[in-house]
């Protein structure tokens, strides 16, 4: 299969109360390396197997939360064809020049129906500290922390997901990999995905827009998930769940908090996706076992607590 | 590239465990956290967060029945601990503004996980609006 259009969520900024604490966070215990400081005070972050300049940004701010997650596209032509593509479905788009932040060319942007901003760029420096590619090591740079190897997804909760579906499949050639359906009320979360992943982006309906679940980190087995427990305990970090495992995707996982209350994930594993694969569908009767398939019983701070 | 803060030799002095906390027992008594409207106290050791004693005092219930704090992400983001300081003082770490403005905050409005007794404290529930699933 070849991918083509929309690669892969590629950039996550993220607000922070307090910047020195998430450096902290992120980069000793999540294991990412700090790439830059803009003038601005943002932080530029990247995790050791990602090629491009950076991939996560601490914003700091007196409120937690999201900024926007950015995909990267194939090249500009498909940038420009995207562009139109979302105009035509009908969401206004605007444009960030390049240069708004280090190492990444020009975006463009818009806001989706669950009041999320989503954006999307074609081009990003590689990084100075990158995978090896004549003769490679596994790594250059010894791991450290809970030895993240890429930002890979996010969840997101608001309003009409219904549209945020339709505009993901329609607009952005996203196609979907899994879903919750209740029997009265339709569609409570969908899990989405452009490439061989699980899934790239997910969303649970929520009455406010614009919230924040998590940010998730893969690491690259089940014992790691277990070091990354570990880690959590003996630095004393906010525990929310895990380690255990999603009936939905079937990633193996442990969710903790930042120093701001921003949800962190570190997983690994879950199931390839192809695109001609028929979704599939959880419902009210098993659904304790699709979020958590080791407890099968819904957790009430897993759910309902965002920033 | 900055290895920073991390990656270095600096990232493997270790950080004093949570148990180093314990040490400050014998110096200073816990102060009591009432919670208004119950007769019910629990016990705030110095360096401990009006959440972190409920979480240990296994998180009374006020009332009505509902737990007085709402157990969210800990680190004054999510807004689900909020809780009114009716007596005494605390100091506070940054909450998020999204959930604790500088008004509410004179009034006395803060996130559990984010004050730190300075005095006995006397606590008011602050009914969240619970997010639900739907």
């Amino acid at each position: 299969m070849a991918i083509t259009g929309v690669l892969r969520p590629g950039l996550i900024q993220i607000r922070v109360l307090d910047m020195a604490a998430a450096i902290t966070h992120y980069v000793d215990r999540i294991g990412l390396y700090k790439v830059a400081t803009g003038d601005d005070g943002r932080v530029y972050l990247k995790a050791r197997d990602e090629f491009d300049h950076h991939s996560v940004i601490l914003n700091p701010s007196d409120r937690a939360g999201l900024d926007y997650v950015a995909f990267k596209v194939d090249g500009d032509a498909a940038l420009s064809s995207f562009e139109k593509r979302i105009a035509a479905w009908g969401l206004a788009v605007d444009h960030v020049p390049a240069g708004e932040q280090p190492g990444i060319g020009r975006r463009i942007g818009c806001t989706i129906p669950s009041g999320h901003r989503i954006e999307l760029y074609a081009h990003a420096d590689l990084a100075e500290m990158r995978p090896g590619t004549l003769n490679p090591d596994v790594w250059d740079a010894e791991p450290h922390g809970m030895e993240a190897r890429r930002f890979d997804h996010c969840l997101l909760y608001g309003p009409n997901i219904d549209q945020v579906e339709k505009f993901f499949t329609e607009a952005l050639d996203f196609s979907m990999a899994e879903r919750v359906d209740l029997p009265e009320t339709g569609a409570l979360a969908i899990w989405m995905s452009c490439g061989m992943k699980a899934h790239d982006i997910a969303f649970v309906r929520h009455e406010e827009p614009g919230k924040f679940h998590h940010v998730a980190f893969e690491l690259e087995n089940w014992n790691d998930i277990g070091r990354a427990a570990d880690i959590i305990t003996r630095y004393n970090i906010s525990i929310d769940i895990g380690p255990t495992r999603h009936g939905i995707t079937r990633g193996q996982t442990i969710y903790f908090f930042d120093p701001s209350g921003n949800r962190c994930e570190t997983f690994c594993g879950g199931y390839s996706f192809y695109p001609d694969h028929p979704v599939r569908v959880w419902n009210d009767k098993e659904l304790g076992k699709g979020i958590f398939y080791y407890e099968r019983v819904l957790n009430d701070r897993f759910l309902t607590v965002l920033t | 590239m900055e290895m920073t803060e991390s990656g270095g030799l600096a990232a493997r002095k270790p950080a004093p465990p949570p148990s180093a906390l314990l040490a400050s027992d014998a110096a200073a008594p816990p102060h009591q956290i009432a919670v208004d409207g119950t007769a019910r106290t629990v016990a705030c050791r110095d360096g401990l967060s009006v959440l972190d004693a409920f979480e240990q005092a296994r998180n009374p219930l006020a009332a009505n029945g509902e737990a007085v704090v709402r157990v969210g992400c800990r680190r004054g983001g999510c807004g689900v601990c909020k809780v009114k300081i009716t007596e005494g003082t605390v100091r506070t770490g940054p909450m998020s503004r999204a959930h604790v403005t500088e008004q509410e905050e004179a009034e006395g409005y803060v996130l559990a996980c984010c004050a730190y007794p300075e005095s006995d404290l006397t606590v008011a529930s602050v009914p969240v609006a619970p997010r639900k699933l739907k």
